[in-house]
């Protein structure tokens, strides 16, 4: 099956600056791929050259086959691109901005005005849609900014950070619609500096940093990488000796802290997983009250590759 | 194509203050020009307004230039402004003037910046009106000033510089008018609407068939004249429309789809073309209604002669934002060219009273020949073959021009930064 869409070498220098250093991946059908960034990472670049408003300065792009370079009228008829900062017509309603957007490409009539209640009910601004968008809230515009994007039904929609600056609720009302549009067979290429939005969201995703590519794939292969297992915290009525040698008799179980009725313990990547390091426990006799288990974050991963934090 | 039209129409209709603008200007103008210029026998309509100046801001040279506009001849008997100090209030109190103007204290400044600024309207109570103060803080008033300080924006922060400077001395004359038109927005406002309204009431009671023939007379030739200067200015609003969306970011997004660049330029030169024909055609209703224009005998001729002068007042507009390095510079060298034509192509002062030597020039600017044209057509009963001269500059030109800025802004506005 060919990919949605496929990035090969790609290259971006502005003078002396690199800023997309051989980026290449590739996203299939109804993936939501993630680019996971601090700032200044290069992911908007990258997507300005995906969408063909930059040209790339070595390498190539292709959307179903159609390579941007060759043919970018027929690729951006297949893109949807939310910019990172929200742009729409503040003096029009929010229905009028869709309607511009799916005249653009073409829609009009009944087709246009079912394909904008649709959306308009979909990013739930149904109610306030004949209000000037100057109007709005942040989040609000932030979900228009979204539709935009969306009208002309895309195979691939790019968004650059479709979530900066709003609050929780709003994002979540956001992620949402993200995972509706690929739960309906639609690509996604999801930028973001957010850890936690790209585990939630992302099937797979690449870490960037400098231009390039530091590590990629699923969340749960990418916390492989981090070569640590998970860290197992125990609660109970035992003493830390019983722990200790309890533990000891489960190989790949190394004890991090054991006192009286508490333990911290690593379940090592190589070792037995988490659920035969408790049986194993369980068969020693031991009782716990409380059982935490704590996966390795990303955080923990983007730490260890570039020795500095996501934020600033 | 239409949706990129129908968008910016609708656009300016959710946001009309400037286009009121341009409808304004005309009207204000010919009102006031038309009082200098004797009116065409309609002067005895008007009884000379008198009003008294109290400039708080004496250093301000907004404030200054328009104390004299207010107070210069050209004025004449329309307005008879006397510059008065704290004393205005009481010589009102008397009864000596129709109104007093105040103009506030940091007044240039404030317009300057684009902040809000309140010019106090004292009215005379034995003139039939509540007495009160007004303050022009009225909406549309409000409206006005802060789109004429939008419109003239940055350029007015320019040409102070010029008039400072004293270098070129036409900066002086465009600092002139552009307080000018600052006085159109402001303080002129309150009391030359009512006598418009006085207009269209007095007409009415008018017995048929008095001077029909010669419609208003001067009065419709300077909204004439004036109106091909607000159909510049229009131009150079709506073409400049492209930096607004660049800014926003809106070209960014648009050139993200299949479009071509060239296509929403030129949609947005149709817009322009669009939204200049209905700001003429408003005008030119109104000025039916006033009685200062009567039906051409070729109303074909006048349209036509509108699009194309509208045409090539986009491509002019256009060509030169297409050439300027950046926005604030394109907006400032279009503001100027357009003064500049307006000045000499007959659109300030009537081509016949304009000096010889510039006469001369007036050939090289639009203005000059839609001027002719519309004079011809609105005035001397001319047809469609008459005017075809004129028609076949300005489409020429407009063709040209639009062509080449065409070229210039797909050049300028294709790239975009990430
Ligand atoms: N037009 C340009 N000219 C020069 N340098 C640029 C240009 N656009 C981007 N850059 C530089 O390229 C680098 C990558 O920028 P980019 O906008 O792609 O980062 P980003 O990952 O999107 O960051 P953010 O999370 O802040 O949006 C930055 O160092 C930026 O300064
Ligand atoms: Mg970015």
């Amino acid at each position: 099956m060919t990919p949605v869409l496929e990035v090969r070498d790609l290259h971006k220098v502005f003078g002396d600056l690199t800023a997309v250093d051989g980026i290449s991946f590739s996203v299939n059908e109804g993936e939501i791929y993630g680019f996971l960034g601090p700032n200044g990472a290069g992911k908007t670049t990258s997507i300005s050259m995906i969408c063909g408003l930059l040209p790339p300065t070595e390498g190539e792009v292709l959307v179903m086959g159609l390579s941007i370079a060759e043919d970018p009228r027929g690729v951006k008829r297949l893109l949807g691109v939310v910019p990172q900062e929200v742009a729409v017509y503040e003096e029009l309603s929010a229905r009028m901005n869709l309607e511009f957007w799916g005249g653009i490409y073409g829609l009009k009539g009944k087709a246009l005005r079912e394909r904008v209640n649709g959306l308009l009910a979909q990013v739930g601004l149904d109610d306030r849609a004949a209000e000037p968008v100057k109007n709005f809230s942040g989040g609000m515009k932030r979900r228009l900014n979204l539709a935009m994007g969306l009208v002309h039904d895309p195979q691939l929609i790019l968004l650059d950070e479709p979530t900066v600056g709003i609050d929780p609720q709003a994002r979540h009302k956001i992620l949402d619609i993200v995972k509706q549009i690929a739960a309906d067979g639609r690509t996604v290429l999801y930028t973001t500096h957010y850890l936690e939005e790209a585990e939630d969201l992302c099937d797979r995703l690449a870490i960037i940093d400098h231009g390039s590519i530091l590590a990629e794939g699923t969340v749960a292969e990418l916390k492989a990488k981090l070569g640590e297992g998970s860290l197992l915290t125990v609660q109970g009525g035992f003493k830390a000796p019983e722990l200790a040698a309890a533990a000891g008799a489960v190989a790949g179980l190394q004890p991090v802290e054991i006192i009286d009725g508490r333990g911290m313990l690593v379940v090592g990547r190589d070792g037995p997983g988490v659920s035969n390091a408790l049986s194993g426990l369980f068969q020693a006799g031991l009782a716990f009250d409380d059982i935490t288990i704590k996966e390795p974050n990303l955080e923990d991963l983007f730490l260890n590759l570039t020795g500095r934090e996501l934020r600033d | 194509m239409w949706p990129l039209i129908l968008k910016d129409l609708r656009r300016r209709l959710r946001r009309p203050a400037s286009t009121l603008v341009m409808v304004a200007f005309p009207l204000l103008m010919s009102l006031a020009l038309g009082s200098v210029f004797g009116g065409g026998g309609a002067n005895d309509r008007f009884p000379p307004i008198h009003i008294l100046v109290e400039n708080q801001d004496p250093d301000g040279f907004l404030a200054n230039a328009l104390v004299n506009a207010l107070g210069s001849p050209r004025s004449g008997d329309f307005i008879q402004a006397e510059a008065v100090g704290d004393e205005g209030r009481s010589m009102m109190e008397k009864g000596k003037a129709s109104a007093l103007v105040v103009i506030p204290e940091g007044f240039s400044q404030a317009l300057l910046d684009s902040r809000p600024t309140v010019i106090h309207i004292v009215r005379n109570p034995s003139e039939g009106i509540k007495p009160e103060i007004v303050v022009l803080g009225s909406e549309l008033v409000a409206t006005y000033l802060d789109q004429g300080s939008r419109l003239l924006g940055g350029e007015l922060g320019q040409i102070k510089e010029l008039v400072d400077a004293r270098q070129i001395p036409p900066a002086a004359k465009v600092g002139a008018v552009a307080a000018r038109i600052t006085e159109r927005l402001s303080g002129a406002r309150d009391y030359l609407f009512p006598p418009l309204v006085g207009i269209a009431s007095a007409k009415e009671a008018e017995p048929e068939g008095a001077n029909s023939s010669t419609g208003g007379g001067v009065f419709g030739y300077v909204l004439m004249m004036t109106t091909v200067m607000a159909l510049l200015f229009v131009a150079v609003r709506s073409v400049g429309d492209l930096f607004e969306e660049q800014n926003s970011g809106m070209l960014r997004r648009q050139l993200a789809t299949p479009m071509p660049v060239a296509r929403i330029i030129a949609a947005k030169f149709l817009f322009s073309v669009v939204l200049g024909l209905l700001v003429m055609a408003i005008l030119a209703t109104t000025g039916l209604a006033l009685g200062w224009l009567d039906v051409p005998a070729a109303p074909g001729a006048a349209i036509l002669l509108g699009l194309v002068f509208n045409l090539a007042a986009c491509g002019v507009v256009a060509v030169i934002m297409g050439l300027s390095g950046n926005e604030k510079q394109a907006g400032i060298m279009s503001w100027l060219i357009v003064m500049g034509m307006s000045a000499l192509g007959g659109s300030m002062v009537p081509l016949q009273q304009l000096p010889a030597a510039m006469r001369g020039l007036a050939d090289y600017t639009l203005n000059y020949w839609a001027i002719d044209g519309f004079s011809q057509v609105m005035f001397e009963g001319a047809g469609m073959g008459d005017v075809a001269g004129n028609l076949a500059v300005l489409a020429g030109t407009g063709l040209l021009l639009s062509v080449l800025a065409n070229a210039l802004l797909v050049r300028r506005f294709r790239k975009v930064a990430p």
